[in-house]
């Protein structure tokens, strides 16, 4: 029935329950003036209502038990091959693993289609979480990346046992993958690139692994490195919420000596977590040891490890021991006595796994590699990569022998890497020219760096433009235009003209900045590399701020169209990134400099930008909990006041808004609790401590969020 | 009451503490009132119903209740979740065979239609269509028969007159007995 139609119904039954029995007939006639259906389901009603008696007069009370006959263990692996589940039939025991049991199956209507199956150990999920799965589940399956393996369905086998749908990837660990092709650093580099990729896909979708670790990692045989597991691990995690606790709870991450500081401490887990992981993987993959040496990886001295200790870089990692063995590779010596590296010869060192020597993958290690490695892994959240991105790009400079970030600018660093850079050159087409200005730099050494700086052979700053053209280009102003034109707003047109030219400024100004940051370090050796750091994570800031405002305009209402002009000319200025002052001075360039409104923070933009993502994700979506009506309500609301929240003028009002959107959210609906989650992390750091009483969440949130993002006035800690 | 959910959704624990505390006195009279007004009535244990619901109130986090409104509401949506899920529990183990019968046999004189027991499921999806039509009928019933509030109490929650509360009640109780029973009225 149409909510016109039942609304019409409802109102019409409600008039006549307060007349007296006499005067309903007539109030009837006028009531449904040539409309006999709705005159029949009102008398149906009117009906109803004597006829329903004690129906509902009794309040529900249940009896106490809990039923915990739930717990259906998994039966042991092989008996379940043959079985059905869903349409699939289970084919081969593929693993086992700490969350469940996979198996090689078939569709049974298409032989061809194989995918895995993993039935979830009941022990590895409480009762209240299947509701969560479900949910989760579909969020999941929106998760689309070449590098992710898909989840493509689910469900409950008849005995309540829940299991997942998966992509099937017949891979190798990537630790194996590598050392069994004995790839050299670039192209591990190149595979770390790729999981890089994938988790910052995720992220960007609110999904967090929680459980990167080389078995989830599977390398297939064209190379192509797959996530499996993708959220699974928080999905069921035993803890409500994120949490996963060594101690508090007796519980211990899935896999400790890939788990995060944080992790171990039983805290809330984040993207940085996942960023840590990879750092871990990152520091095995280059050097073959893992960055503690504890003799139990899953014991609790590992968690003290983890928590405590100051790794090494990976290049003191090295052993020393397989030096002489490696000078001798092809004959141990007859005769030698049995202590002198007595497995060498069936063993490879890590080492020749990468095709070097020892001597080699040090110095090759030593520098970038190990700084990069470092911060990957600080045992702060706030001082690793702020995002997925950053830990690649990182990565990719190091790779294009560009200076990385992770590392402290000395004269002596910056010499070297544009030594380097004009040695090898990424091109060969120039290796000519390139040898022959080395060969000239070396007749100089003395002043090298004034060389270096006046008769640069290439410039050591990219032509910008490529990272913010991926948000501002061609097909993003097309589309902006095209949706602002959609609003039919009078002057929709005009509006989109100039807004689309303060980008272009915007824009403009964003590249010269990030050129003058880049020749102000590299070239006139004028800021320090840890200053070209610091300008570019506030140009980093500035851009997610565009990025924000672009996708904000791609679902553009009144009130973006409206105030769109207003809403680019109050992005944060870009010129001040370069500003010396506050970089010599190890902050970050000050931001609001009249206290007028503005976006909040970078870390802060981009959990606005996250929930906005969620909450469009979420219209639509109609669980059992939630009429789709409430959804895009509440949707709707969210939306709302992100953009007063964004455009700054009525902040008070865009917070009340959002708690009274919340609370008309099913409290036990997981969408529910991540946006409460996703507000919080997004406003509290937006809001002051001035903020006003209106708005509970974004006082509460200021109070407990503390340390936990990074601050704006401190520095990166160099390595 | 009120100024305690405040205080504690500024972060004061002290207020949290007296906020449970007083939710918990409050409950507990609506749970053994229900206990009393159950048929078979007396191995009903409404405390551990209460730690129940209490316990999803604070895994669900929802520490920004401003008024007592929502709290109730939360705790009358939680205590709906509970039993929903325990009759559905029931159900499958019934359909499964499983030798483990749970004795839970909820409400079923009040939710009994001509005769045949109506399940807590179909009410519960019955009450999703009526949030779709009249969010506030649909919480009228979810109150009252959830959370055992009186109509005054409810009027108290949503900030209108008992009055209106109880022609709402009427009017959705009508509605949803008839979706109970498979009727569809036209249109």
């Amino acid at each position: 029935m149409g909510d016109t139609r039942w609304r019409q119904m409802d109102a019409l039954f409600d008039a006549l329950l307060e007349l007296p029995e006499e005067e309903r007939e007539a109030a009837l006639d006028r009531g449904c003036k040539d409309d006999p259906e709705l005159r029949r389901a009102v008398e149906r009603l009117m009906a109803a209502e004597a006829e329903a008696g004690t129906f509902l007069a009794t309040p529900a009370v249940p009896r106490a038990a809990i039923p915990s006959s739930l717990r259906h263990a998994v039966g042991p692996a092989d008996d379940l091959v043959g079985t059905r589940v869903g349409p699939y039939r289970l084919v081969r025991f593929l693993g086992d693993g700490g969350m469940g049991t996979v198996y090689l199956s078939q569709r049974e209507d298409d032989y061809r289609q194989e995918v895995a199956i993993k039935l979830v150990r009941q022990s590895a999920i409480r009762p209240e979480a299947r509701r969560r799965l479900r949910t989760e589940r579909q969020a999941l399956a929106r998760l689309a990346h070449p590098n992710i393996a898909r989840l493509y369905d689910g469900g409950s086998t008849p005995e309540g046992v829940p299991y997942l749908v998966m992509e099937r990837v017949d891979g190798l660990p990537i630790d194996r993958f590598c050392d069994g092709h004995r790839l050299g650093l670039r192209k591990r580099l190149g595979l770390v690139l790729q999981v890089l990729d994938a988790v910052a896909h995720a992220h960007r979708h609110l999904r967090v692994h929680c459980d990167i670790k080389p078995s989830n990692i599977l390398v297939t045989g064209e190379g192509v490195p797959k996530l499996l597991d993708f959220g699974i691990a928080k999905l069921l995690d035993p803890v409500e919420g994120s949490d996963l606790a060594v101690t508090a709870t007796g519980l211990r991450p899935l896999t400790p000596a890939y788990a995060s500081p944080e992790q171990i401490e039983g805290s809330p887990i984040t993207a940085a977590s996942d960023l840590y992981s990879v750092g871990v993987l990152l520091y095995e993959l280059l050097c073959g040891r893992p960055p503690y040496d504890v003799d139990d990886a899953s014991g609790p001295a590992m968690g003290r490890a983890i928590l405590e200790t100051e790794p090494v870089p990976p290049s003191r990692r090295v052993s020393r021991r397989g030096r002489r063995w490696w000078r001798r590779p092809a004959k141990p010596q007859e005769g030698a006595p049995p202590t002198d590296s007595p497995k060498a010869p069936e063993v490879p060192s890590p080492e020749s796994r990468r095709g070097l020597t020892p001597r080699l993958l040090r110095s090759r290690l030593r520098g970038d590699l190990d700084a990069i490695v470092l911060k990957a892994i600080r045992k702060e959240p706030g001082q690793r990569y702020p995002t997925a991105e950053a830990f690649a790009t990182d990565i990719e400079r190091h790779l294009q022998a560009r200076p990385v970030g992770a590392r402290q600018g000395t004269w002596r660093y910056r010499a070297a890497r544009l030594l380097r850079r004009a040695v090898l050159p990424p091109e060969p087409r120039r290796r000519r020219e390139r040898w022959a200005w080395a060969g000239g730099l070396v007749l100089v050494t003395g002043l090298a760096s004034i060389a270096l700086s006046v008769d640069r052979p290439s410039n050591p700053c990219p032509i910008p433009g490529n990272e913010i053209e991926s948000i501002w280009n061609d097909s993003s102003r097309e589309t902006v235009r095209e949706v602002f034109l959609a609003t039919g707003l009078p002057f929709a047109a005009d509006t989109f003209d100039r807004a689309s030219a303060a980008i272009d400024r915007y824009v403009r100004g964003w590249n010269a900045t990030d050129l003058e940051i880049c020749e102000a370090t590299l070239v006139r050796g004028e800021l320090s590399t840890r200053e070209l750091y610091l300008g570019r994570l506030c140009l980093d800031g500035r851009r997610e701020e565009l990025r924000t405002l672009v996708d904000l305009f791609g679902h553009p209402d009144a009130h973006v169209v409206t105030d769109a002009v207003g809403a680019v000319n109050r992005l944060e200025e870009v010129a001040s990134c370069a500003d010396r002052g506050a970089l010599a001075a190890g902050r970050l360039p000050p931001e609001d400099p009249e206290g007028r409104p503005r976006l909040p923070p970078a870390n802060a933009t981009d959990e606005v930008r996250r929930l906005r993502i969620h909450v469009t994700q979420s219209v639509g979506r109609s669980g059992p909990e939630s009429t789709p009506r409430q959804e895009r309500w509440i949707a709707e609301s969210l939306r709302d006041a992100l953009v007063r929240r964004l455009i700054g003028r009525h902040p008070d009002r865009a917070c009340q808004l959002v708690t009274e959107a919340s609370s008309r959210l099913d409290p036990g609906l997981a969408l529910h609790r991540a946006l409460l989650r996703e507000i919080d992390d997004g406003w509290g750091a937006g809001e002051g401590q001035g903020a006003s009483p209106a708005c509970p969440l974004a006082l509460r949130t200021t109070r407990s969020r503390g340390s936990s993002s990074w601050s704006r006035s401190r520095p990166p800690r160099s390595p | 009451m009120t100024d305690l959910l405040r205080r504690w959704s500024a972060g004061e624990p002290q207020a949290f503490e007296a906020v449970m505390e007083t939710a918990y006195g409050h409950l507990h009279r609506i749970a053994r009132r229900q206990a009393w007004g159950e048929r078979r009535g007396h191995t009903l244990q409404p405390t551990a119903v209460l730690h129940e619901a209490l316990l999803r109130l604070m895994q669900a986090e929802v520490l920004a209740w401003s008024d007592r409104t929502h709290f109730y509401a939360v705790a009358a949506r939680t205590m709906r979740r509970i039993l929903v899920d325990y009759a559905r529990e029931q159900k499958r183990l019934k359909r499964g065979g499983d030798a483990v019968r749970i004795p839970i046999d909820v409400a079923a004189a009040t939710l009994a239609i001509d005769g045949r027991p109506a399940d807590l499921e179909a009410l519960d999806a019955a009450l999703v269509r009526l949030e779709g039509h009249h969010p506030r009928q649909a919480q009228v019933v979810e109150l009252r028969f959830f959370a055992g509030l009186t109509g005054e109490e409810i009027a108290d929650c949503l900030a209108t007159s008992t009055a209106t509360v109880q022609r709402e009640w009427r009017r959705a109780r009508t509605w949803l007995y008839l979706e109970l029973r498979g009727e569809r009225l036209g249109g």
